[in-house]
């Protein structure tokens, strides 16, 4: 356990000291700025263009309005939507960005050597890696969720309850941190990271909407995400993908401790 | 301490190791020679647990070793180029590898690495020198209370004040009973600090060398005259001498007693000639060096 300790204690550190917490975080806060922005203020935007535009866009113009009202409506629970949609794209991408090569470059580089010596082994480094990743994401994710339906509701029509909005902060915490876990797990894997990188940007980007309309889709663990994006209600629908997520990353995690033992030190 | 048996490796179906064969007893310093690529850095793996070998077996400390397998006795590795999580003070870094000790004792034994060392707690790992580095890594490769260190080119990094402080620091590590296997290819460091030295050539040990046998190997003394002279007429039996050229001679007393000197300053009063300059001779690691890799 003092192993585990110390290896997730200097993953934290790490976690602070090089950025990756002010990045991610950042990178939440604009999106949430953004989609606040957006909302309470595009409808202003746009009734000035319309009074300076020349008749002719007029169409045009009615069209998009339409679009952006749709996209980012004014009312708390579809905004949610639309703020949870848009970290599943951006955020999911950065995340996968800074933490896929965080294993792969101290293996290379022979930082095991010392810790190795000391009684340290490879499942407390991968392990303790994966969880403050995973901590590191899911967290913020989670909070920026919460506080942007704290602060809409204020601004915008509340039409959702504070349970379901703990609930879906909980998923949103559960699917980045598996998807930032699964990432430093599965880099250990994979013989070029990058490749990776892009199964794990394409699987969070893509696949929730993609099985969204498949009837079987909802018992993939990306119906987490499609919960969350479209306000789902029952909440016993997330116990088998929850449980397909724990099940994934202990199975990774196996593999991925049984890879790295196997492998060679770099001459 | 350490018994290695016909130690074989390949990579990519090269064969670097093909049969290393090596005995290090408890509280010596073996150091081992070779040419970039020789292997001794496989060698030093595999020792380590890092590695697997293909064939053969390594013994420490009565245990076999094996790839990552944990031993009863400590052994610490310093590769040439040690890694460190470099977001991290020293301090943190030390503590992190003391994790089994407690707050008190672990803050003391770091504090006393870090003195061995000479650097400071609060000093962060990125912003070190390569050589600040080199030492940092001696500290970390001291955490685990080594029996057995194996130490990659360690004064690489190191200026001449540096490599001579870490030289007397591995004879006091060695003096606590500590086994130690250094490569390096400054041999000046090696000959004043290693017991016994292996030439790793051709996959392997083609030469094995006490070195208390070669200080005493040759001790001869080349002297300069000012003008020619000629010492044709000596004791062979208690005086070596050759000429090499036609101011100089190396004389090497076969027996080394109170005689042999009188018999030496008598020869080279009789040449009547000032000598313009006397140099010792030793035969040493370098002209070994080359003479078994014919270079």
């Amino acid at each position: 356990m003092r192993s585990f300790g110390a290896c997730l204690k200097k993953d934290w550190i790490e976690w602070f000291k090089t950025g990756k917490f002010a990045v991610l975080t950042g990178s939440l806060v604009v999106l949430a700025i953004v989609v606040i922005i957006a909302t309470l203020y595009f409808p202003s935007f746009y009734k000035f263009i319309l009074s300076v535009a020349p008749s002719g866009l007029l169409q045009d113009l009615n069209t998009v309005n339409a679009m952006m009202t749709d996209l980012f409506p004014r009312e708390t629970l579809a905004s949610l939507g639309n703020l949870s949609a848009n970290m599943g794209l951006f955020y999911t991408l950065i995340a996968v960005l800074l933490i896929n090569w965080l294993l792969p470059k101290e293996i290379s580089s022979g930082k095991w050597i010392f810790p190795k010596a000391v009684g340290i082994r490879e499942h407390h480094l991968i392990l303790s890696k994966s969880v403050a990743c995973g901590l590191g994401t899911g967290l913020p994710a989670a909070l920026v969720y919460i506080i942007y339906y704290l602060i809409a509701r204020h601004l915008i029509a509340d039409t959702y309850d504070l349970t379901s909005v703990l609930f879906n902060a909980l998923l949103l915490f559960i699917v980045f941190y598996s998807a930032a876990s699964i990432t430093v797990i599965c880099s250990v894997l994979y013989k070029y990271p990058v490749i990776n990188a892009v199964t794990m940007a394409l699987a969070v980007m893509i696949l929730p909407d993609v099985l969204a309309f498949i009837s079987i889709g909802k018992y993939f663990p990306t119906y987490l995400l499609t919960y969350v994006y479209s306000a789902e209600t029952e909440m016993v629908d997330t116990i088998i993908p929850i449980a397909e997520l724990v099940a994934l990353q202990l199975i990774l995690m196996f593999a991925a401790v049984m890879k790295s033992r196997k492998a060679e030190v770099a001459r | 301490m350490i018994e290695i048996k016909d130690i074989e490796k390949s990579f990519d179906g090269t064969k670097v190791l093909k049969g290393i064969n090596l005995h290090v007893n408890k509280g010596r310093i073996y150091g081992l020679i070779g040419k970039n690529g020789a292997g001794k850095t496989t060698l030093m793996n595999i020792i380590s647990g890092l590695s697997g070998a293909d064939k053969g077996e390594c013994y420490l400390a009565g245990e076999k070793q094996s790839k990552g397998k944990i031993l009863k006795a400590h052994i610490s590795y310093l590769p040439d180029i040690p890694g460190f999580f470099d977001y991290l003070t020293t301090a943190q870094y030390l503590d992190f590898l003391l994790k089994d000790l407690n707050g008190t004792e672990r803050t003391a034994k770091r504090n006393e690495l870090l003195w061995l060392v000479q650097i400071d707690k609060d000093r962060k790992i990125k912003n070190m020198s390569r050589g600040m580095k080199q030492r940092m890594g001696i500290a970390a490769a001291l955490a685990n209370d080594p029996e057995i260190m194996l130490l990659d080119e360690p004064t690489s990094a190191l200026d001449p004040a540096g490599r001579h402080d870490l030289m007397a620091f591995l004879k006091v590590l060695k003096e606590q009973g500590r086994t130690i296997i250094l490569s390096t290819h400054i041999l000046e460091d090696m000959e004043k600090t290693c017991d016994e030295v292996g030439f790793l050539n051709g996959g392997v040990i083609s030469r094995h060398i006490e070195m208390s046998d070669l200080r005493t190997q040759s001790e001869g003394y080349r002297f300069s005259f000012a003008t020619p002279v000629d010492i044709s007429d000596f004791n062979a039996q208690l005086v070596k001498i050759t000429r090499e050229g036609e101011l100089d001679y190396l004389i090497e007393p076969l027996v080394k007693d109170l005689d042999t000197q009188k018999y030496i300053l008598g020869i080279l009063e009789q040449t009547g000639s000032l000598i313009t300059s006397v140099r010792p001779e030793a035969v040493t690691l370098d002209d070994l060096f080359q003479e078994e890799l014919q270079i």
